[in-house]
């Protein structure tokens, strides 16, 4: 009789090709950040770490960085909890009819980028409406929402194409809620935003952390929108590692590769942080 | 209240579209003017159609070998981590899911530095690789999913009544496989299709793509072949989902099964 009770270990195999490249990819990244493997042989050393370490735009870039990436998943989080909310409560007949905001979801960053050019920049249709209405007398009034040395323009584009990954991501674990739940809460005499705060919140919370963490992950590290909508000062940690890589000489290598391997640091930790945060939100929801 | 809320927002989403169609079918769309000001394609030409189609063609053909690629690397695996059980299972996935979320410039360069080694740098094949390392856990993902959904006795049953290896596999294995396979595949296709930056490092000049087409007119006047050129992001991957999704009914249909 044929059965399937074996230990196929070598079923493992094919991640192999993946996992060599990756391996190989950190490996060299590693070495060259000591300036190994460098075309301008300069010395073997820390010297990439120590001169991009002691370099204050280095500094202001990571956090730059961080705060982007902390505000627009936070608010990404946040709206697209609440819209899916919106959303899976509504009557049957609607549930098909959401669907449109998957548009972003489709729709590439650099795609994303140029609509909040269309829409925002100074001479854009915003501009233009406001001007037509007669709140503004021209496009020098219009505020600076793209290009802008704060990052707003960044945080637009990102939370133009994270706020439906988040619906995405929540509303799979609210249609598991089973209806009865809801019901049986309202029933014994909670309200609304009572039932939202301890019935509906705990069973999506699984959802929002590990969204935020992949789109904190995700922005921190993003090439695209910074490039395309970000101002000159500060930049974000991306461009200027794009900058040392592809902008400058050979001997800005070990600072670029330091960096990198900076972020691949940051990005571990961040991993490592939220897998403790989940561990602990299982064992509180087993609680309650 | 909720409906009206609901119209808000769809129309909220739905806007930045109408804008992309607006400023495709009409010139002269600068500042103040709200709606364009002469409308027509004749700015627009056929010679621009014909510009971008070897880009859209190229960057289809290399997303979807990169589909095909993370179905290859992810499928026995994905079988091996559904159907068996063994200490830190769940700290090894999570660090098999790692390429898609750790920053994929912490080991970019290096991986163009092997790719120019092996012979096979600034080409589709190190693009398609790049993107088959990044996109592959979606479809781990999606495979092991399938997998655990997937009672493992079905297709001892098949083989016990008879049924050969290839049978059972293409005959009881795939077809209830499938819709997890298109699931992953959507995704890894988005992914590929819609990515700029690493298609640009890996690729740079040897790869025709509609991202590294479209990245430079982003910032600049000519907004009507922009815009119509950053309507292929919306339609191909349209075009694309209605494929697979009518295949998937098709194939359900014929075989008298339901989804």
């Amino acid at each position: 009789m044929y059965s399937t009770n074996k230990k196929k270990l070598y079923y493992l195999l094919p991640l192999l090709i993946p996992w060599l490249f990756i391996t190989g990819g950190i490996l060299f990244t590693l070495l060259q950040s000591f300036n190994f493997l460098n075309p301008v042989a300069g010395k073997v050393g820390f010297s990439g770490y120590i001169r991009i370490y002691s370099n204050l735009f280095f500094w202001k870039s990571m956090g730059f960085s961080i705060y982007i990436a902390l505000i627009s998943s936070f608010f990404s989080v946040v709206a697209g909890f609440f819209i899916a909310v919106l959303f899976w409560r509504l009557p049957a007949s609607w549930r098909n009819k959401v669907v449109f905001y998957k548009i972003f979801l489709i729709l590439p960053h650099i795609s994303v980028a140029y609509l909040v050019i269309l829409m925002f920049s100074r001479t854009g249709l915003l501009s233009s409406i406001f001007t037509g209405l007669g709140l503004i007398s021209g496009y020098e009034e219009f505020p600076v929402m793209i290009f802008d040395n704060g990052g707003r323009g960044i945080i637009l584009g990102y939370l133009l194409k994270e706020i439906p990954f988040a619906i995405l991501m929540v509303s799979a674990l609210l249609y598991r809620i089973p209806e009865n739940q809801i019901l049986s809460a309202r029933m014994l005499g909670a309200s609304r935003l009572y039932t939202l705060k301890r019935v509906v919140l705990p069973e999506a919370l699984p959802a929002i952390t590990s969204t935020f963490f992949i789109l904190f992950l995700y922005s921190f590290g993003g090439f695209e929108m910074p490039f395309i909508l970000g101002g000159s000062k500060p930049v974000m940690i991306s461009i200027r590692v794009y900058d040392l890589l592809f902008r400058k000489g050979f001997e800005y290598r070990a600072e670029a590769m330091a960096a990198l391997i900076s972020i691949f640091v940051i990005n571990l930790l961040c991993i490592l942080f939220f897998m403790g945060v989940s561990k602990k939100i299982k064992i509180r929801r087993a609680l309650l | 209240m909720k409906r009206v809320f609901t119209l808000i927002l769809l129309i909220l989403f739905i806007l930045p579209v109408a804008v992309l169609l607006l400023s495709v079918s009409g010139s002269e769309w600068t500042y103040p003017a709200i709606l364009p000001g002469q409308f027509g394609l004749n700015t627009l030409g056929g010679s621009s159609l014909m510009a971008i189609l070897p880009h859209v063609f190229s960057s289809v053909l290399y997303s979807v070998v990169t589909v095909l690629t993370t179905i290859l690397i992810s499928i026995l695996p994905a079988k091996y981590l559904a159907y068996s059980s063994f200490k830190n299972k769940n700290l090894f996935e999570i660090i098999l899911l790692l390429p898609a979320v750790v920053s994929p410039f912490t080991f970019l360069m290096g991986v163009q530095f092997i790719s120019l080694k092996l012979g096979i740098g600034n080409s589709s094949f190190s693009v398609i690789l790049i993107l088959s390392i990044v996109s592959y856990p979606y479809m781990l993902r999606a495979f092991i999913g399938g997998y655990s959904q997937l009672d493992r006795n079905i297709m001892v049953c098949a083989r016990n009544l008879g049924g050969s290896r290839l049978t059972a596999l293409f005959k009881v294995e795939f077809p209830l496989i499938l819709p997890s396979i298109v699931a992953g595949a959507n995704i890894v296709f988005l992914i590929a299709f819609a990515d700029y930056f690493l298609v640009f490092v890996m690729g740079s000049s040897g790869v025709k793509s509609l991202a590294l087409m479209i990245f430079p007119l982003l910032t600049s006047s000519s907004r009507q072949i922009t815009s119509f050129y950053n309507l292929f992001f919306l339609i191909i991957p349209l075009i694309l989902f209605a494929l697979m999704d009518g295949f998937l009914l098709n194939f359900y249909r014929r075989r008298k099964m339901q989804l």
